[in-house]
């Protein structure tokens, strides 16, 4: 009996130790081919959201910035920006993994079952994209994994990780607290623990001076449906793949009898509800779809099925579609900005800077879509006003756009015609680019392709005059 | 004298046979008549057929569809319903010209027809009613007007959706089985109205699940790889598109003012109007008897699938034509079940022969809504384009370089993009198509405008070298004058009794 237990225990850590591997591969596999493209190892504009909040804490020129932030700005203090883009979703991701499947196993969950839930995970475009790149997200997880673990293990100690996790995402932290409390008051006779959860609510409420009030139009700006957002096939990264989607609720529909306590089978499901209207809450939600998606697997699997080749033809279906949408997902991360040329088109407006100090004044005008990575690279600010620079960047009238440009002090600007995000032209002469190529008052200080920077002459001629 | 009296209920049967046979083929005929009487009246096929015609002219050249379409949308991708032009490319080798794209519509109809009836005659197991339901189908207008002049493929896929009607009442067998598989699969390729087919299974289950109505395991199964396949399909098929527009994609990108007369969700007078009373009267009739009455489990599902594309039309996720198209004909089939049911009820009185004349009186209430189309022919033959318009595009083929711009109706452009060979600013083809809602806006601007400015900062924008005034043009945006008339920037360079064409000889001032 004990032999056999140790071999089920090396069995699992076997199982478990493989999939962190085959995780850690999938987005080393990301980096790396990023980085063959001549695209930076980090996607997207999150990561320089996030750098460009740590920067402004670590020389105290921030206004608001998140916990995150916080380590963030602390991790880059002792290691450079790419060695931290490695090492700290890393650790993330490996020890959420190891939870995670501990919390499993000490549901008495089977090998079988932890195996197909990893699967799951590990292909869940939404959860791996969290290991790319610095994203919040990742630590709301392993906080939110951390309190689950500790709570299942009957311990105490999630009382110390909850105020890591409120402050990381307050929302979370309270949700937390309300379930926690829930499940605490089921278990019956944990009136230390309901008490503890109640104080410990009210410090941190206090300290952080966060108060919802009970309107319904004080949480509209934490919860709000975006449709676009909320499925990864309609373009939403953190969004729910839709075969997750399908198969977690194939699975609850098949499971109603498998939990031993009926109450928590409702906390989930009003859980999963809610997960519709926060992004966090959501990737939180894809570890429990991807459990019940392991449960609904295993029983077409397993089950007898009236027309025989059709099981084959299904489950092959199953994985295409996960293959597909998580490969689909990963190529368009791989080729997503910022790609190299674009950092040193920024770094070049940062040399600009350097030689002209009266340029720290000025702003770049830029596509909404490049501004964190511009502003990160180029240490200078992107013009704010969305809707202003569409209608100048799209302006073929000179006066129209050199006013704008002098009254805004917009020294620089980037374009970018290839036919990507970005691109608000169809033509060559169109728009501002029309204005480029009727003056000389803009010279092109950088230009790759079909991406350019061109620096305004006249910017600060308000300011001479 | 045994004999013959045995021979005697023989013959009659075997007679009995012929007479529904021949019956059936005497409605057929009836029905295709009068489509060859509305057919033969327009020179041409309807506007929208013209893009199958140039995928098929395409394919027969180069051996692939026109993917990468320089033409439509001055430069547009579309790799939607590529099955499906093979298959009408494959006809064009025995059926050449337009005659393949005026009369395929016919040969669609007989099969149409011929399903009715075989369907009819599974549900309900009698030759008179199944006859019965295929007049109504050939006869209704909205099924009727949908096959003349057009080869579209949601009529093509009408045709496949029977077939797997059939199939699905009969995979009990394992045969029908893997015929079944074999035509989901070919029409998840022909259209995306295959997901609605979907749609519909799931709310047939909800119905059994209702009914508490046990569901067999071959059903789950069949509906289940139909559904993920077709879900795959499309994802791989409409990634690009759906990860660009999200959401908005259930819109299909149309145009604000044609979606709301494409679009016209649930509006119930029209759809009465479209459909027929008697239809809807005797197909709602159907629908509450088979939901609170009677389970009879063939017809919940056809039931479904009424319920899936009224959704499909009240959410704007399919045209009001195309859903009623499915929707008609499904109501056409629950009337079945009303009638069987005055029958049963009529058996029951003292003048069971009363339902013939009750009957009948359906039947010439279906044909008086059949006539308005005889009468104003027009209804149908103004989709097609007339001799003028093609008398048109021969000018411009022979005058316009093909790497113009023309800009016409929306609903020209694929009559200019095929007749004429020259790129268009928009047409109906609005998946995948770029800002059409905005080109459509763009265009308004330049037909609707008294300022020269703003018509050629227009012009300019999209690069129109051509302007082509149709008669579509004159009836969208009926105006007593346009700035073509009075501008010296605009010259008429050839006109006829319908259709004008203006080059433009001015550059805008920036």
């Amino acid at each position: 009996m004990q032999s056999r237990n140790m071999s089920l225990n090396r069995k699992y850590i076997l199982i478990v130790g493989m999939f962190i591997l085959l995780g850690l591969s999938v987005i080393a596999i990301i980096l790396l081919l990023r980085t063959h493209q001549g695209a930076i190892i980090a996607p997207g504009q999150e990561t320089f959201s996030h750098l460009n909040s740590a920067r402004e804490i670590t020389s105290d020129t921030a206004t608001s910035y998140l916990f995150y932030d916080v380590i963030l700005g602390w991790l880059l203090s002792i290691c450079s920006v790419s060695t931290a883009m490695i090492i700290f979703p890393t650790l993330l991701f490996i020890v959420t993994m190891i939870l995670f499947t501990e919390i499993l196993r000490l549901e008495k969950v089977s090998n079988e079952l932890i195996l197909y839930t990893v699967g799951f995970l590990i292909l869940s475009p939404a959860i791996m994209l969290m290991y790319v790149g610095f994203t919040a997200y990742a630590l709301t997880l392993l906080l939110s994994v951390l309190i689950m673990y500790l709570y299942v293990r009957k311990s105490s100690w999630y009382f110390a990780v909850v105020p890591f996790l409120f402050f990381v995402d307050k929302i979370v932290g309270l949700i937390a607290i309300v379930l926690l409390f829930l499940l605490e008051n089921v278990r019956g006779d944990r009136k230390k623990q309901l008490v503890g959860l109640g104080v410990t609510t009210i410090i941190l409420l206090l300290l952080s001076g966060f108060f919802p009030s009970l309107s319904l139009a004080s949480f509209t700006r934490f919860f709000s449906i975006q449709p676009n957002t909320l499925f990864s096939f309609f373009g939403g990264t953190f969004g729910f793949p839709f075969i997750l989607l399908f198969l977690g609720i194939v699975g609850m529909l098949i499971s109603k009898q498998s939990f031993s306590i009926t109450r928590r089978q409702s906390l989930i499901f009003v859980f999963l509800i809610l997960s519709l209207f926060y992004t966090p809450l959501r990737l939180i939600s894809m570890l429990i779809l991807a459990y019940y998606s392991a449960i609904a697997f295993k029983f077409l699997l397993s089950r007898k099925w009236g027309v025989w080749f059709l099981k084959s033809l299904t489950l092959i279906l199953i994985v295409c579609i996960l293959v597909f949408s998580t490969s689909t997902t990963f190529k368009e991360t791989i080729n997503k900005n910022p790609r190299s040329y674009e950092v040193i088109a920024s770094e070049t407006i940062a040399s600009f800077v350097d030689i002209t100090p009266s340029l720290q004044e000025s702003y770049i005008l830029t596509h909404p879509s490049y501004d964190e990575y511009v502003e990160f690279y180029s240490s200078l600010e992107v013009f704010p006003d969305e809707q202003k620079s569409y209608t100048i960047l799209s302006s073929q009238k000179f006066s129209f756009v050199e006013q704008e440009l002098q009254d805004n002090k917009i020294s620089f600007i980037i374009v970018d015609t290839s036919r990507k995000k970005g691109n608000l032209w169809q033509r060559s002469d169109q728009g501002i680019l029309f204005v480029f190529q009727n003056t000389r008052l803009f010279k092109k200080v950088f230009e790759h392709g079909d991406y350019a920077v061109y620096y305004y002459t006249q910017w600060d001629k308000n300011k001479n005059e | 004298m045994l004999y013959l009296e045995r021979k005697k209920p023989l013959s009659k049967i075997a007679s009995h046979l012929n007479v529904w046979k021949v019956l059936l083929i005497v409605v057929i005929l009836a029905v295709i008549f009068f489509q060859s009487y509305f057919i033969i009246q327009s020179p041409a096929p309807s506007y929208e057929t013209f893009f199958t015609m140039r995928q098929v002219e395409h394919i027969k050249q180069t051996g692939a569809p026109i993917i990468q379409d320089t033409q439509s949308y001055q430069g547009r991708t579309d790799v939607s319903h590529i099955i499906f032009y093979y298959i009408i490319a494959g006809l064009s080798f025995l059926i050449p010209g337009y005659a393949l794209f005026k009369f395929l519509g016919v040969a669609l109809t007989i099969v149409l027809l011929v399903l009715v009836f075989v369907i009819s005659k599974h549900l309900f197991k009698k030759e008179w009613i199944a006859l019965f339901l295929t007049t109504i189908a050939g006869f209704t207008p909205t099924i009727f007007v949908s096959q003349i002049n057009t080869v579209l493929p949601e009529v093509f896929f009408l045709i496949l959706f029977l077939f797997l009607i059939l199939f699905y009442f009969k995979s009990d067998h394992q045969k029908f089985q893997r015929t079944f598989i074999v035509l989901i699969s070919l029409a998840t390729l022909v259209s995306p109205i295959s997901l609605l087919l979907i749609i519909g299974f799931v709310i047939y289950f909800l119905f059994l699940r209702f009914e508490s109505i046990p569901i067999k395991k071959h059903e789950i199964e069949l509906v289940l790889y139909s559904g993920l396949f077709a879900i795959w399909y499309h994802l791989i098929i409409y990634k690009k598109l759906i990860s660009l527009y999200g959401f908005q994609i259930i819109s299909q990108n149309v145009p604000e003012e044609l979606l709301l007369s494409m679009f016209k969700g649930l509006n119930v007078p029209l759809m009465i109007g479209f459909i027929g009373v008697p239809l809807v009267g005797l197909g709602l009739v159907g629908i509450y008897y088979l939901l609170f009455e009677r389970d009879d489990k063939n017809l919940l599902l056809l039931t479904a699938f009424i319920f899936a594309f009224g959704l499909a039309i009240w959410l704007g996720f399919i045209p009001l034509k195309t859903g009623l198209l499915y929707a008609t004909l499904m109501m056409v089939f629950i009337s079945g079940h009303t009638i069987r049911r005055l029958s049963a009820t009529f058996d029951k009185t003292i003048f069971p022969s009363g339902k013939i004349f009750l009957f009948v009186f359906f039947i010439l209430i279906l044909l008086l809504s059949f006539t308005p189309l005889i009468i104003y022919p027009q209804t149908i033959t103004d989709t097609a384009p007339t001799n003028h318009e093609l008398d048109a595009m021969d000018w411009m083929k022979n005058n316009i370089d093909s790497s113009s711009t023309v800009l016409g109706d929306i609903t020209d452009g694929h009559l200019l993009a095929t007749e004429a060979g020259v790129k268009t600013m928009y047409d109906t083809n609005f998946i995948f198509a770029p800002n059409p809602r905005e080109r459509f806006d763009s265009a308004r601007t330049i037909f609707l405008t008294r300022s020269e400015v703003s018509a050629l900062e227009v012009i300019s924008k999209y690069s129109i070298d051509f302007i082509y005034l149709s008669p579509n043009i004159v009836q969208r945006y009926p105006v007593e004058s346009r700035i073509f008339d009075e501008s010296g920037c605009f010259n008429k360079i050839y006109s006829n009794e319908k259709t004008e064409v203006y080059n433009i000889s001015c550059n805008p001032e920036i």
